[in-house]
C-alpha cells in the first residue's frame, strides 16, 4: 500500500513540475487525463497511511528551498510586470503553486502527520507562499518610489497618478471662478476620466460640473466654461478624438500645456477643426 | 519647515490621523469592559473600531437632529458614548480586567518584528501615496472634503450617487480634513492595525501565542488585504467589522457565557451596515447571534443584539430612501443599492417561471463567472473548507462548526446573489471585480478557521470553554 502511495505521490509531484515548466493543461493534452486527477489520487491514497519519517527529513529542506524560490519569483513578478517570470524562465507560477502545495502535502504525510493536518498545512503554505511573495513585492514596489523621492509634493504625486488630467484640472481651477459651471464631454471612450462628472467634480469643487449636451445650447449661459479635451484614453470605439465637436461662440479660449503648466489665452471663438488641443478651456459667450 | 510646505502638510496629516485615532480609542475604551478579561493589544484594537464606528454614527444622528458636522459635535458624540458606557459599566458592575500578555521570544519575537514591519510599510505607503483610486476620489474622499468644507451634506444629497454608500469612511476623512490634514489615507492602515490586534487577541485566547501570531502574519501577507490598507476604499473596513463581529459572536461558549462578546459582536455587525448597506452578509451575523443566544441561553440579549443590527441598518436606509424619494428615483433601477434591487428582484421575479428559465439559461455563464471571480481568486481558501469541516465534525467543536457555517452560508449567498443579479442587470458579467472585492472577507475568516482547526488537530483538549 505504501509503495502504491509513494508512486502516486512521486507521479503527482512530477506532473505538477512538468506543468510548471510547460503550461496548465499540458498533461491533459498529452495523456488525455487532467493533472488534477493525479493530484487527487495521490491525496486519497494517503488516507490511513502510516509513513516512515526517514525520507521526509531530507524532503523537508527541499520543500523549504522550493517555497523560498517561489516567493522570490513572485516578488520579482510583482515588482516588474505580469508574466515576467514566464517570459524569462518559462516557469508558470500558477502551476508552480500547485507543485508547492502537493509537495508539502506529501512531505507532511511522510512526516507522519495526520491526513487532515497535512491538508491544512499544505493548503496554508499554498496560500501563504503566494501571499508572502505578492505582499513583499508590493511593499518593495511602494517603498522604492518613497525612497527615490521621499519629499515629492502632492501635486507631483497626483500628476504621476493622472498625467495630463491632473495638471489640466489644476489649470482650470486657476482660470475659472468658484461659482462657475464647467461643461465636460460625455462619459465614454475616449473621455473615460474627463467625462466622468464625479471625478472632475473632485478636482474642481465647488464649481458645478455637468456633461454637456450639444443639442441644448441654452446651457451655455453666463459664467459657463467648456473643457477642451482630446480624450486621454486610447480610442477603442467609433467615436473620434477631440471635444467639443461643434463650434462654440466664446469670449476667450485657452490652450493648456500640461507639460509646462502654461495656459495661453486667445480672444476668439472655438473652432473644432482649428483648435485640436489635448487640453484647453472655452469661456462661453452667452450673448 | 513651514506648515505651508508639503512636508509641513504631511506632518499635520500625520498629527490629524494620530489625534483621530487616539480619540476613537478613548471613546471605545470603556465599552470594552463588557468583554471581560482581554489583552491590552486586543483592547486597543477593538476600542478603536468601536469608537470609530459609534462616534461617526452618532455624529450622523446629531446631524439629522439639526446639528452641524464639526469637531465640537464629533467630540459631543464621543462624550455621549463615554457617558452611556459609564452608565452600562456601573449598572452591570463591569470593570477593567487585563489579560497579561506573554512576552514573545525566539521565533515568536521574529514574527512580531515581521508584523510591525509590514504594518509600518502599509502606513508609510498609504500616507505617501495620494488618494487616487477612482471610487475613493469620486465618492468616499470627495464626501469627506465637502463635509469638512460645508459642515453638512450640502450638495451631496442632490445626487443619489453620493449617498449610495453609508458615510462612516467619509466622516473619518472629514474629521481628518477638519483637523487640516492633507490626506486621510493613512487611517486605513490604522484600521488594519486595529483588525490584526483583535485577531491576535481572539486567536491568543482560542489557540496559542505562535498560532495567533501566525494568523496575523497570514492575514497581513494577503496581497488584497495589504493593498486595501494603503488605499481609501471601504472594502477593508467592511471586512474588518464583519469578521471581528463574527469572531465576537462565536466566542462565548456554554461554559464561559461571555455575554458581552455577543453584544459587541452585534454592534460590529450593525456597524458593517454603516460602511456598506448594499451587501447582505449582516444576515449571517443575525443568524449567528440567534444561534449563539439560544445555545448559551441568552435569548433576550441575542434578540436585542439582532435588533440593534437591524436598527442601525434601518437608520441609514431610511435616510437613503428619503433622499431617493426627494429625487424621485426610488423606483428606478440604480447601479448601487444592490440589496434593494436584489430584494425587489426576488420579490418580483423568483416565483416567475421566466426568471427561473433565464437563470437556467444563464447557468454556464454564471458558473464561469463564479469560477473566475469568486472561486479562482480565493481557490486555496475555498479548498481549506474541506479539511476545516472534517476537523469541526471530528472534534465536535461548535466554534469551528459556526465558522464553517459562516463560510458555507456566505458561499450560498453569493451563488444566489449572482443568479438574481444575472437576471436583473445586463452588464452583470462585466463587474466581476466588485464581486471579488465583496468576497474579500473570506480571506481572514478562512485563515482564522484553518489555524483554529490546526490547533484543534494538535490538541486533544476542546478549547471552547476559553
Amino acid at each position: 500500500m505504501f509503495g502504491i502511495y509513494l508512486i502516486s505521490a512521486i507521479t503527482a509531484i512530477g506532473i505538477s513540475a512538468i506543468e510548471s515548466v510547460s503550461y496548465p493543461g499540458y498533461i491533459l493534452t498529452h495523456l488525455r487525463v487532467s493533472a488534477t486527477v493525479f493530484y487527487l489520487a495521490s491525496i486519497l491514497l494517503s488516507l490511513g497511511l502510516n509513513a516512515s519519517t526517514r525520507v521526509s527529513k531530507k524532503l523537508h529542506w527541499a520543500g523549504i528551498l522550493i517555497s523560498i524560490a517561489y516567493v522570490v519569483m513572485v516578488v520579482l513578478e510583482t515588482i516588474t510586470y505580469p508574466n515576467y517570470i514566464f517570459t524569462k524562465t518559462h516557469i508558470n507560477l500558477f502551476t508552480l503553486q500547485y507543485f508547492i502545495g502537493i509537495t508539502w502535502f506529501h512531505i507532511s504525510i511522510l512526516n507522519n502527520s495526520k491526513f487532515v493536518k497535512s491538508l491544512l498545512v499544505a493548503t496554508l503554505i499554498f496560500i501563504g507562499v503566494d501571499g508572502v511573495g505578492s505582499t513583499l513585492g508590493l511593499a518593495v514596489k511602494g517603498s522604492r518610489e518613497i525612497i527615490r523621492n521621499p519629499f515629492a509634493s502632492y501635486e507631483a504625486k497626483m500628476t504621476k497618478a493622472y498625467p495630463g488630467f491632473y495638471p489640466a484640472m489644476s489649470a482650470i481651477k486657476t482660470l475659472t471662478p468658484e461659482d462657475s459651471t464647467i461643461l465636460i464631454p460625455p462619459q465614454g471612450n475616449p473621455w473615460e476620466i474627463e467625462g466622468n462628472a464625479a471625478m472632475v467634480t473632485y478636482f474642481l469643487y465647488p464649481r458645478r460640473v455637468k456633461n454637456f449636451d450639444p443639442d441644448n445650447m441654452s446651457e451655455l449661459s453666463q459664467n459657463t466654461y467648456l473643457l477642451i479635451a482630446k480624450g486621454s484614453w486610447e480610442r477603442t470605439g467609433l467615436v473620434d478624438y477631440g471635444w467639443p465637436k461643434v463650434p462654440v461662440s466664446a469670449m476667450r479660449i485657452w490652450h493648456i500645456d500640461v507639460n509646462s503648466n502654461i495656459s495661453t489665452a486667445y480672444t476668439r471663438n472655438y473652432d473644432p477643426n482649428l483648435d485640436k488641443w489635448d487640453w484647453g478651456l472655452i469661456e462661453a459667450n452667452n450673448e | 519647515m513651514g506648515l505651508g510646505t508639503d512636508r509641513g502638510k504631511t506632518m499635520i496629516s500625520l498629527m490629524a490621523i494620530l489625534l483621530t485615532t487616539i480619540f476613537y480609542i478613548a471613546v471605545g475604551w470603556p465599552i470594552t469592559y463588557m468583554l471581560g478579561k482581554i489583552s491590552t493589544t486586543e483592547r486597543v484594537g477593538i476600542s478603536f473600531l468601536l469608537g470609530n464606528g459609534l462616534s461617526t454614527f452618532l455624529w450622523f444622528m446629531l446631524y439629522r437632529l439639526g446639528y452641524q458636522f464639526n469637531l465640537i459635535t464629533l467630540s459631543f458624540s464621543g462624550t455621549i458614548i463615554l457617558f452611556l458606557s459609564y452608565l452600562i459599566n456601573r449598572k452591570f458592575k463591569l470593570k477593567y480586567q487585563n489579560l497579561t500578555e506573554i512576552k514573545p521570544t525566539g521565533i515568536n519575537l521574529k514574527l512580531v518584528y515581521l508584523i510591525i514591519g509590514l504594518l509600518l510599510a502599509s502606513f508609510v505607503i498609504g500616507n505617501y501615496n495620494p488618494i487616487s483610486g477612482w471610487d475613493a476620489i469620486a465618492l468616499y474622499d470627495f464626501r469627506g472634503h465637502t463635509i469638512a468644507i460645508n459642515h453638512s451634506l450640502k450638495g451631496l444629497t442632490d445626487d443619489s450617487y453620493y449617498v449610495s454608500y453609508p458615510l462612516m469612511i467619509s466622516l473619518d476623512h472629514a474629521a481628518i480634513y477638519m483637523l487640516k490634514g492633507l490626506s486621510a489615507q493613512g487611517l486605513h492602515s490604522i484600521i488594519l492595525m486595529a483588525f490584526v490586534a483583535v485577531i491576535y487577541g481572539r486567536m491568543r485566547v482560542w489557540t496559542n501565542l505562535r498560532l495567533s501570531l501566525m494568523s496575523v502574519v497570514f492575514i497581513i501577507l494577503n496581497e488584497e488585504i495589504f493593498t486595501h490598507s494603503t488605499v481609501s476604499y471601504v472594502n477593508l473596513s467592511y471586512i474588518v467589522y464583519l469578521v471581528v463581529g463574527f469572531m465576537y459572536i462565536i466566542s462565548p461558549s456554554k461554559e464561559s457565557r461571555h455575554l458581552g462578546h455577543l453584544f459587541i459582536g452585534g454592534l460590529m455587525i450593525g456597524l458593517t451596515t454603516w460602511i456598506r448597506s448594499d451587501v447582505p452578509f449582516w444576515i449571517i451575523g443575525i443568524m449567528l447571534i440567534i444561534i449563539q443566544g439560544w445555545r448559551i441561553k441568552a435569548k433576550l440579549l441575542s434578540i436585542f443584539s439582532a435588533y440593534i443590527v437591524i436598527m442601525m441598518r434601518h437608520y441609514w436606509l431610511a435616510y437613503y430612501v428619503d433622499i431617493l424619494n426627494s429625487l424621485n428615483q426610488l423606483n428606478q433601477r440604480l447601479s448601487n443599492p444592490i440589496t434593494i434591487s436584489a430584494l425587489n428582484s426576488a420579490r418580483a421575479y423568483i416565483p416567475d417561471n421566466d426568471t427561473l428559465a433565464k437563470i437556467y439559461t444563464n447557468i454556464p455563464a454564471i458558473l464561469s463567472y463564479l469560477y473566475i471571480n469568486i472561486f479562482s481568486p480565493y481557490r486555496g481558501l475555498w479548498l481549506l473548507i474541506i479539511p476545516i469541516s472534517i476537523v469541526a465534525v471530528k472534534k465536535a467543536n461548535t466554534r469551528l462548526t459556526l465558522l464553517v457555517f459562516t463560510l458555507l452560508i456566505s458561499a450560498i449567498m453569493v451563488v444566489g446573489g449572482v443568479m438574481l443579479f444575472s437576471t436583473s442587470y445586463s452588464s452583470w458579467e462585466q463587474i466581476g471585480g466588485s464581486a471579488r472585492r465583496m468576497m474579500l472577507f473570506i480571506v481572514p475568516l478562512s485563515i482564522v478557521a484553518s489555524i483554529y482547526a490546526l490547533y484543534l488537530t494538535n490538541n486533544d483538549k476542546n478549547n471552547e470553554a476559553e
